[in-house]
């Protein structure tokens, strides 16, 4: 590799070379900054947060100035679909480091906010893969931060229970993944993603028995990413057991990464229709098809009786990966709306709503911890009526009713699915509408008991308002409801990485 | 020295493979689990390396190899912290232990 080419690839990858360089930053002079028995000025955290969001912004503006190009040879590249993921990542990458400000200590936060943009920075770069090796790279830079994320900021037992789950399976669904990877290039013969998808629909399933073990094995690592049913199980437990900043980064992040790795190695998103009946790529969309219907409805049926709100959360997120799967396997039709822009449109507004819905329930507490059973909702609409507006708006956008974008994003998916021309995504636009149905049930409810019960005795709080947090949630309001009324701009840069 | 061909390293790495699967199905203790994540990667390598060797492909799958042992390392040190952490909280490293969190 020459230095001129080796300039050319930084060239793609300069928003992420700032995040990076930034983490860099915070790793080294983060414990300098503490005292000598390791206390911390108070206050530090502001500092390091700010110097976050300010990262976030300059690799924002950059960003903005990169216009993307049609892929190229080497080991990253800046299309359409790079362009869209990491402007929805880094958008809510800084409503995340909001949402976390005032839920981490001043001891810890220059490693927790360095960890923060070091996976914002991986989730950029799996965007931005034209190669095995990258794509794997950047699913781990997303990983292995997030297991630091679980474990720094809270030491109690529930949250390190949590974290070791979510850590060993984590490692198990990489390894598969590694795997797979492995047999993919031994059977394939390249590291190009864009020759191995070529490949992968020229080729017939009798042909490369490699490749009939590499598919599931590559299907269960993201699996897990994307929490598809049976890969799911982690979720409630990990998301009962961590803070709340922490569970709306599990439900969105690790999605965001799932579904693009997805979309670079199976190809379903791509128009040309694949080559026969039983090539590679159609034997993996029919696991992925199974798995979409197995976790739509698992995912429905388990939050309708849950009590705890983040478990609640974590069963819907798994839900909301089923729907998801459905706008990445309508993408292969010919004709009608382009899955791959539903699914990206439905990234973007998923991620509003879900974040927005943790972050309200972070700030409506004074205390520094979220509110976590349904119970404590009772009576939010009178004894804090602005919060459980808010709560309400994001609780319409996840069952999917407008004015949210939430239902746009759902009619977009089921658009997609039925008028895709590919044989079986009608049903799944069918289950579809019937899982929005099963789904509006739970969150409806959790609106009846905020407006209709009567409050609780109310707790002391802490007198002061968490306003990070309240700044996040104005966001993802914003983001709501904007991508219902204003919606061209995201929909424009979501149908531009399909072509 | 005679050249035994690509096959008998597929096997080695697909025992491999499966002795770390059943090592990280059935261990109890922590440490044991990620030993069995070990043995799946290190199987995964070597299928890398065979591959790279006998394909005609290129110095590819060294180099991913290369990349999967520095990742390894990196995920054991986070593992061990992890690990010493529960240990603290738990006087224990039994996985099992780990079921408080339950609907």
């Amino acid at each position: 590799m020459s230095h001129e080419s080796i300039r050319t690839a930084v060239q793609l990858i300069l928003p992420e070379c700032i995040l990076i360089g930034t983490v860099c930053v915070m790793f080294l002079t983060g414990p300098f900054l503490l005292g000598r028995n390791g206390q911390a000025s108070p206050g530090l955290r502001h500092r390091w947060g700010a110097l976050a969001l300010l990262a976030i912004g300059a690799a924002a503006w950059q960003w903005w100035h990169t216009t993307p190009v049609a892929a190229i040879d080497g080991p990253f590249l800046s299309d359409g679909l790079s362009f869209t993921i990491r402007g929805i990542v880094l958008a809510l990458g800084a409503v995340l480091v909001l949402a976390a400000w005032n839920q981490l200590d001043d001891r810890t936060s220059a490693e927790c906010n360095a960890c923060l943009l070091a996976l914002l920075a991986g989730v950029n770069l799996t965007a931005a893969a034209n190669d095995i090796i990258t794509l794997f790279l950047g699913l781990e830079l997303v990983s292995i931060p997030t297991y630091l994320l679980l474990y720094l900021p809270t030491r109690s037992r529930p949250a390190q229970e949590a974290t070791i789950k979510y850590f060993l399976l984590s490692l198990f669904s990489s390894a598969m993944l590694v795997y797979g990877l492995a047999l993919l290039y031994g059977a394939t013969g390249t590291t190009m993603l864009p020759e191995i998808v070529e490949l992968l629909k020229a080729t017939s399933l009798t042909e490369s028995p490699l490749l009939l073990i590499a598919a599931p094995l590559i299907a269960a690592g993201l699996g897990f990413r994307i929490t598809a049913v049976p890969f799911h199980f982690y979720a409630p437990d990990v998301f009962q057991g961590v803070p709340a900043f922490m569970a709306a980064l599990l439900s969105f992040i690790p999605k965001v990464v799932g579904f693009t790795a997805l979309w670079r190695l199976t190809a379903l998103t791509s128009r040309a229709a694949a080559e026969s009946a039983d090539a590679v790529s159609t034997y993996m969309a029919s696991v992925l098809a199974v798995l979409a219907v197995l976790t739509m409805f698992i995912g429905n049926l388990m939050a309708l009786r849950q009590s705890n709100l983040h478990r609640l959360l974590a069963y819907s997120s798994v839900a909301h990966g089923g729907y998801m799967l459905v706008g990445l396997l309508a993408g292969g039709g010919s004709s009608g709306v382009p899955g791959g822009a539903a699914l990206l449109f439905y990234l973007a507004a998923y991620g509003f709503m879900t974040i927005g819905a943790f972050c309200i329930l972070l700030a409506a507490r004074r205390s520094g911890d979220s509110i976590r059973t349904i119970d404590e909702l009772a009576g939010l609409g009178s004894s804090q009526p602005l919060a459980a507006l808010v709560l309400s708006v994001f609780l319409f956008s996840l069952a999917g009713l407008p004015p949210t974008a939430g239902f746009l994003g759902k009619f977009n998916l089921f658009l997609a699915a039925w008028s895709s021309g590919v044989s079986g995504t009608r049903w799944l636009a069918v289950i579809l509408a019937m899982n929005a149905a099963i789904s509006a049930w739970y969150y409806l409810r959790l609106i009846g008991v905020m407006y209709l019960q009567s409050p609780q005795p109310s707790t002391a709080d802490a007198p002061t308002r968490n306003l990070p947090a309240w700044i996040a949630t104005a966001v993802c309001v914003a983001g709501t409801l904007g991508l219902f009324l204003v919606p061209q701009a995201v929909w424009d840069a979501a149908l531009l990485a399909t072509q | 020295m005679s050249d035994v061909g690509l096959t008998p390293y597929l096997i080695v790495a697909a025992v491999l493979f499966v002795c770390g699967i059943v090592c990280m199905a059935t261990k109890r203790n922590a440490i044991g689990v990620l030993m069995g994540v070990e043995l799946v990667l290190n199987g995964a390598n070597l299928n890398l390396i065979a591959f790279s060797r006998y394909g005609q492909l290129g110095f590819d799958g060294q180099a991913i190899a290369m990349f999967v042992i520095v990742l390894a390392a990196a995920e054991a040190a986070v593992a061990l912290a992890i690990v010493l952490n529960f240990y603290n909280n738990h006087l224990t490293v039994d996985v099992d232990q780990a079921r408080q969190l339950n609907s």
